[in-house]
């Protein structure tokens, strides 16, 4: 899968750009402040329907207008598909494939895949617990159309029940309600630490080898998921049943504490995920060095599973890696990514390190 | 921004569900256009299904004043055994479209949503029990809507009642006329699991 055409009137900084991608991908170059990092943030908003950084879509409106509008073209095999994310700031969002509008904007996720890696965020990613949690529901959110359903179906319902805690301060509980919503919520909150789980034991043997490429000491890299060490044995993953099981009964331990609290202490929205290098959490101990060969090898592993998922490979963003990485690991990345499809990188002037052929340069002025 | 009765007009439109500022601009000049007895007569009728308008007493469903019983509840060819439970009015009104449902209606008022600080006492919930308690009745079905509220006051309503009459729930599957090919996910999971003897 390779994106072959982007058109940005206006996204950001640009009022109106048009870019053309070769098949194997591109390497952007451009002073900083040019605007590199937002034509990599413009194609994740078609793969993902919102930013990558986390940013709200209004920001993403530049000074002075009042919508933005990406367009890109996207080559699956023999076939093109137009793909057109819209936001006004009166209607919107909406979403187009294939010049057809689509209801949902998250119709849109799971269809064209991106793994984008930005080694300068690597602290901010790493050391909060809700951003490692965004990396792991955003990597399986494309991988499977249902796994996003089921965090939206969730987050709803945390929500409503949130508002029922809170409601108990000023009237008694009715434990018939109580049951309806812990059980209601079980349902899609088994599903995404199922989906988790699995995800993450899929990951794992492509994690760890990754690492011990990018790492240049002799540790090893691993992965927690609520204090269990994943192991890459999917037969030890408990049932879907069990699992909602299990979480039907952490909330009616819990509830004595989260009636108190007036919110749900408990659930996926709150399970730790940790990288660990030799069982030491990454973002306490890690150097900077070895966080960035973390997440890089994360990144990579990604990759990996959502190309088994989908049976194509995602493209592959790179934001200033040359920049922030060493030339060591910057000629493994490099080597390692000489088989994928299609990998677009930016660099603010022409990279030192052979890139060979395939990147075509786009200049930004 | 035109004369201010005007502009009342077009914000008493905006209120109004699913129309926004354009649309309510539209009616409200398209108002003005008509003959004034066109515009009277929409008043009038405004004002005449306000006053005129109540609730049954049993199944809460929208009746003329002075009637204490809705239609449906009046009419002796129903069959008062089965209620079929509804969030709103407009789902009873959907469901009549059909003219397949034989049983009668319970309207609930809306769904569970703490968020909007609506519990269980805030709904016909107790009189819906009452009802099962004392109509004699052998099915309930439940056609709420396919939202997380829809569903948890679903199941609320399913423990209540458990023990006292069968309960069931509507499919949930393709919609008629519409290709396979279309449909999204998750209604084709609900339409296979929910799938039935050829």
């Amino acid at each position: 899968m390779q994106l072959r055409q982007l058109s940005l009137r206006p996204f950001r900084n640009f009022a109106r750009i048009d870019l053309e991608f070769a098949e194997g991908g591109a390497v952007i170059v451009g002073a900083n402040g040019r605007g590199k990092s937002n034509i990599l943030e413009a194609i994740c908003y078609q793969s993902i329907g919102k930013s990558i950084r986390g940013a709200r879509d209004h920001e993403a409106v530049p000074h002075g207008e009042g919508h933005f509008d990406i367009r890109g073209d996207w080559q699956q095999g023999q076939r093109r598909h137009p793909c057109r994310v819209f936001y006004g700031a009166d209607d919107g969002k909406r979403v187009f494939l294939d010049e057809a509008p689509l209801p949902r904007v998250s119709d849109l996720v799971s269809h064209f895949q991106t793994v984008y890696f930005a080694p300068q965020d690597v602290a901010l990613v790493l050391q909060f617990s809700a951003q490692r949690r965004r990396l792991l529901d955003i990597v399986l959110s494309q991988a499977d159309a249902v796994y996003l359903k089921a965090l939206q179906t969730y987050q709803r319902l945390l929500t409503q029940r949130n508002h029922f805690l809170r409601s108990l301060g000023h009237r008694g509980v009715d434990p018939t309600e109580r049951e309806v919503w812990d059980a209601q919520l079980a349902k899609p909150g088994a599903l995404l630490r199922h989906h988790r789980l699995l995800g993450l034991v899929e990951i794992m043997p492509d994690f760890a080898r990754q690492y011990d490429v990018f790492s240049t000491g002799q540790e090893t890299a691993g992965l927690l998921y609520a204090d269990e060490v994943i192991e890459s044995n999917p037969d030890e993953i408990p049932t879907r049943d069990q699992l909602e099981a299990t979480f039907r009964q952490q909330l009616r331990d819990g509830f004595e504490k989260e009636r108190h609290a007036g919110h749900t202490l408990n659930g996926p929205h709150r399970d730790g995920f940790v990288f660990t290098i030799d069982g030491e959490a990454a973002d306490a101990f890690g150097s900077q060095g070895q966080q960035k060969s973390v997440l890089l090898s994360w990144k990579m592993a990604e990759l990996r599973l959502l190309e088994r998922r989908k049976g194509q490979q995602p493209l592959l963003l790179l934001d200033d890696v040359f920049s922030e990485l060493d030339p060591i690991r910057s000629a493994h990345l490099i080597e390692m990514v000489e088989d994928f499809d299609q990998v677009i990188l930016t660099a603010p002037r022409q990279p030192q390190e052979s890139l060979g052929d395939r990147y075509a340069r786009i200049d930004l002025e | 921004m035109g004369p201010e009765p005007l502009e009342d007009l077009v914000v008493a439109f905006t209120r109004l569900p699913g129309i926004g500022r354009k649309t309510a601009q539209r009616l409200a000049l398209y108002v003005l256009k008509s003959p004034p007895q066109e515009a009277e007569s929409l008043a009038a009728a405004v004002r005449a299904a306000r006053e005129n308008i109540g609730h049954c007493t049993r199944c809460f469903h929208l009746t003329e004043r002075g009637q204490e019983l809705c239609h449906i509840c009046r009419d002796p060819r129903r069959d008062t055994g089965m209620i079929c439970v509804v969030e709103e009015a407009s789902d009873a009104l959907a469901l009549e479209r059909s003219e397949l449902m034989r049983g009668t209606y319970h309207v609930l008022g809306g769904a569970l949503s703490p968020l909007d600080g609506v519990g269980p006492e805030d709904l016909r919930i107790a009189e819906l029990v009452e009802r099962v308690r004392e109509e004699g009745i052998r099915e309930v079905i439940l056609a709420h809507n396919a939202s997380a509220e829809g569903e948890a006051t679903a199941e609320y309503i399913h423990q209540r009642l458990d023990g006292m009459t069968q309960v069931s729930r509507l499919a949930r599957g393709l919609p008629a006329g519409s290709d396979l090919d279309l449909a999204d996910r998750t209604t084709l999971a609900h339409a296979l699991q929910g799938r039935v003897q050829f």
